[in-house]
């Protein structure tokens, strides 16, 4: 009898250590994909971070530079050029004869033509009034300048309780829009634009509505992954940066495109 | 008669050159002081007044706006001129807040200059 219950024991201690082997390199196992899993986690995150500091860092010294080449031309070249009409201005007009007068009024509206070009390019480089007066101001004035004449209706409904606390982002932001509406002006044709936006309790968002020959959120997506997509490919690069999301919608008035940020207006 | 008395500050050299020949086409009108920044005119105005300054908006050291604001302060009959590159009405608004008598576009017409400088002096 003792011999069976010997055997019976083990059998049955063979079973429970077998159990606690197969447990055991079960939870070996578990914990190690764990681990991997973590690790594979780790590295994308710092693969994202990466990728967004490469962004950002591109950014950053690509609106050093337009800075830089617009105050150049803003105050120096300006200053030369204003200078100049000064001077050709200082020669009396009444002392000229009639074909030295043409020439002399002919200098003179070229030059106002390449004061007001140097200008415009200036201010399409880097917006003096987005630093000064803040994002609003600075889309209201773009609009005007861009689209004024040019299209029947441009207008604005700005929300004013929008004042980002980060000057950087504002540039973002404001690079995007300003891409978009050149985008729009040059290939959808609109005759109308409208620029709103509100600010909600975490977030600001911003509508372009226009009715011209717009995209859709499915073209944008296409297109933005081409090459030839830069000017898109620039906007969803700012937008990463400013963890902001972006929707083109077509309805039966026109195509909207919807920008949010997010934003509190707390302290 | 007495002349009017200019002070021009800006920090560019031939702006400033462009300026004096165009107000001094007017006979009633003398630059008696340059300065490139805000700092340099008001010290030089320790010497003499002039009777207007015209005023560029951005230059280092001291900028327009805060020289105009002292020399209202410390000269009120003294009229000042801003004259600068931005055409935003914005800034216009930031200027007639600190007190300035007028403002040109750096790319006004020569008979603007002239004229601003007249009204501004009631002469």
């Amino acid at each position: 009898m003792s011999s069976i219950n010997d055997i019976k024991f083990f059998v049955l201690l063979g079973i429970v250590i077998m159990i606690l082997l197969f447990s055991s390199f079960l939870i070996a196992l578990v914990f190690s994909q764990k681990k991997k899993n973590k690790y594979l986690e780790n590295m994308r995150k710092l693969r994202e971070e990466q990728q967004n500091q490469l962004i950002e860092a591109a950014v950053r010294s690509e609106e050093t530079e337009r800075h830089r080449i617009a105050e150049t031309l803003h105050d120096e070249v300006g200053a030369i050029l204003s200078s100049a009409k000064l001077h050709l201005l200082g020669i009396k007009g009444d002392s000229l004869n009639e074909k030295e007068k043409k020439l002399y009024e002919k200098g003179g509206s070229l030059l106002n033509d390449v004061i007001k070009k140097v200008r415009g390019i200036s201010h399409n480089l880097h917006s003096n009034i987005l630093k000064e007066f803040g994002f609003n101001e600075a889309v209201r004035h773009f609009l005007q300048q861009v689209a004024g004449g040019n299209i029947e209706e441009a207008t604005t409904e700005l929300d004013d309780n929008f004042r980002n606390k980060k000057p950087d982002n504002d540039i973002s932001l404001y690079r995007t829009v300003q891409e978009l509406i050149n985008n729009t002006l040059k290939y959808a044709g609109p005759s109308k634009i409208h620029i709103s936006s509100f600010v909600l309790e975490d977030e600001m968002e911003l509508i372009i509505y226009h009715n011209g020959n717009g995209l859709d959120q499915k073209q944008f997506e296409e297109l933005s992954f081409k090459k030839e997509g830069l000017g898109l490919k620039n906007i969803r690069n700012r937008l990463l940066l400013i963890k902001g999301g972006i929707i083109f919608s077509k309805s039966q008035d026109g195509y909207r495109i919807h920008i949010t940020i997010p934003y509190t207006s707390k302290p | 008669m007495n002349k009017i008395k200019i002070a021009i500050a800006d920090d560019y050299k031939v702006f400033r050159e462009g300026l004096s020949i165009t107000v001094e086409i007017d006979e009633q009108m003398e630059v008696i002081m340059e300065a490139g920044n805000g700092e340099e005119l008001l010290a030089k105005m320790k010497a003499h007044l002039p009777d207007v300054v015209i005023m560029d908006f951005k230059m280092p050291v001291m900028d327009g706006m805060q020289a105009t604001r002292l020399i209202k302060e410390q000269y009120p009959s003294v009229k000042v001129i801003v004259i600068s590159m931005y055409e935003d009405e914005k800034f216009v608004t930031s200027f007639n807040e600190c007190g300035a008598d007028g403002y040109l576009l750096k790319n006004a017409e020569p008979e603007e200059i002239r004229q601003m400088i007249h009204d501004v002096t009631g002469k």
